[in-house]
Order: structure tokens, then sequence, then C-alpha cells
């Protein structure tokens, strides 16, 4: 069941997703060749807690640290660890705060140093694919309306969705009703309606869309090894459109 | 967030039909649209319910064991089911 939120219920994810977007902004400058995707972690464990908030990621279906961090190739899920950033690596961090019983999610996928152009060319694509999925986020469209304007925009580009990953809407819980695939034919699913809270996160890749799982059960990377970048914002829609909650 | 698919041995609800609310057990696909379901009493693993993926809600991860006997091609029977869902009756609502 979709969940249409309370103003209550809106002010307490406004936090959340501040809290969200803050961390991001502590994170930025510290994303540079030599630093550890643990010191990552930690750095923005700290900061969720100062805010009174609680890492969402951590422990969620057995996850072991707060953040995600997911280099190059690996798509999401990374596991933060002793891995250090080098100069033209690409960074994806998934980031999900708690506060008072309401999460917000978002992600953002950094460059190192200077990467390759085309490697820059999809992280752009894929934020500029997140901005054109928001777009379509509107009272009265169709769910399937966002999917399909994600997946026009990146195609168009030459680069491909994840299939295997998708949206969600977000609330009381992390996951949430209804699910929202970055793929497919526009104008079907639920009707949207002001007050839906949905988390939009496509996954693109410079290759092909297929991912794997290894063995450590968490990291998802590319079956081609080519890169892939992963943006994601927690949004509201209102009577006028939608409104970003993972903002500062 | 990863898609969920359905997959045989998961625990899914009706939504649609005179059996709505009804908590049936995937045992098999069939095609890319529709599932065959049991509930181990009034629809056994001999005689399952054809439902179409859009009159089914996901309820639980699919049972590990059940998982196992029914893409390893071992049989599976109705009390395999009952035991799975027997457990959800009470945290699910199930009927």
């Amino acid at each position: 069941m979709i969940t249409r939120k309370s103003p209550r219920e809106i002010g307490y994810m406004r936090e959340a997703g501040r809290i969200v977007a803050g961390a991001f902004a502590e994170l930025a400058p510290l994303i540079a060749p030599g630093i550890t995707t643990r010191e990552l972690d930690a750095v923005a464990e700290k900061y969720i807690r100062q805010q009174g908030a609680k890492p969402a990621f951590k422990g969620l279906y057995g996850f072991p640290a707060s953040i995600c961090t997911s280099i190059n190739d690996q798509v999401v899920h990374g596991i933060p660890g002793l891995r250090k950033l080098k100069k033209g690596d690409i960074i994806s961090i998934d980031i999900g705060a708690e506060i008072n019983g309401y999460f917000g999610d978002g992600a953002v996928t950094f460059p190192v140093g200077k990467p390759e152009d085309e490697v820059l060319e999809l992280i752009r694509v894929t934020r500029e694919a997140l901005e054109a999925g928001i777009a379509q986020a509107r009272a009265g469209k169709r769910l399937t309306d966002i999917s399909h304007a994600v997946q026009t925009y990146v195609e168009r580009h030459g680069f491909s969705v994840v299939r295997d990953y998708v949206g969600h809407g977000i609330g009381a819980k992390m996951h949430e009703d209804p699910q929202i695939p970055n793929f497919g034919p526009p104008g079907r699913g639920p009707r949207l309606e002001p007050g839906m809270t949905l988390a939009l996160e496509p996954m693109v890749n410079m290759g092909g869309y297929e991912v794997m799982t290894l063995v450590d059960q968490w990291t998802v990377v590319t079956k081609d090894g080519k890169p892939s970048a992963h943006f994601e914002h927690t949004i509201l829609i209102t009577e006028d459109g939608p409104e970003i909650l993972t903002w500062l | 967030m990863k898609a969920e698919r359905i997959r045989p041995g998961q625990v899914v609800v009706s939504r649609a039909g005179r059996d709505a609310g009804q908590c049936y057990v995937v045992i098999s696909l069939r095609g890319d649209s529709r599932a065959a379901v049991a509930d181990g009493t009034r629809r056994r693993v001999q005689n399952p319910k054809y439902k179409n993926f859009k009159h089914l809600r996901l309820l639980a991860e699919p049972d590990p064991e059940l998982e196992r006997k029914i893409t390893s091609g071992e049989r599976i029977t109705d009390a395999d089911i009952r035991r799975v869902l027997w457990v959800l009756v009470e945290k699910e609502g199930c009927q």
C-alpha cells in the first residue's frame, strides 16, 4: 500500500532528508586519493548521530556499516573497508538517516581526482536522469512516467539502466511500496498523489545493464566490469510539483 | 533497493478475485505473468490455482528450505506448505 504522509510526518522526513544532505556536505571535501572508505563511513556516522538521528543502513537486512561505498564497477551496496580511493576512481555513496521514526535516503557519485571524460559523462548523465525522473513526479502522473523518463534519458546518451535494483517508497520504513523501476513503458502503475514520498535512484552503467552480487553477499558489480554511477533523492509529491527532501 | 520479483517458495496474498486476502505459497511460475499457488488445504499441490502476478501481493521472503526443494526438483508436499503458512497466520493475518 502506498501511504500519503501527514504534514507532521512530512516535517520529520524533511528533517531526515536534511541530515542526509548534511552528511554528503561533510563527506564531499574529504573525497580525495588516499582516504579509505571506512574513514568516510566513520565521518558520516558521527555526523548523523550528532544531529540526533540514526544511520539507517546500519543493520538494515544485516548491512554491517552506516553508508554504502561503491567504487568504479561496483553499482551499489559496497561495504566500507580499507580500500583507499585512487586518482581517477569514482565512488557512489548511499546514505540513509532515521529521525523520529522517519527516513531519508540519498546517493551521490563523486569523481576522485579527474577521471576520464567518458566517466565524467556517465556521472553527469546519471544525475540528469534523476532530474528527468523527478520532473515527472507530479500529482496526476503515473508511476512509470518516472521510469520511462529515466530510461529514455539514459539510453539517449548511450548508457544503460540497471534492472535488478529499483527506487522505492519511503517514510516510516526505509523501503515502502511502491517499487519504482528505472525502465519501462510510461503511463502504467498507480497514479501519483500529493503526500506520497518516494526515493528515486537510477543506477546507470557505462556498458551492459547486467549486474551480479559478489561473495560478500552485498557488493553489486557490473558483469562487464565497466563503471556504474548512482544518484538518489527522497522526494515529496505536492500539489505544486515535486519537492526534494534530501537537500540542504 | 533490490527489485522484488515473484519466486517459487514465496508467500503471497491474493488481492483480487473471490479468494482475496487468502495466503498462498508460489510453487511454480507459468510463463512470465502467472504463478501456480497452493495453500496446502483448499488448494493443494496436485491442484494449484493459477493467479496473475498482478493479483498477488508479495508477503514474505521465500522459505529457504522450500525454495531449495522446488529449485532442485524435489517433491513438495501440502504439509511443507502448511508449515510455511502456519507461522504467518498470526503475524500477517493470513486467512
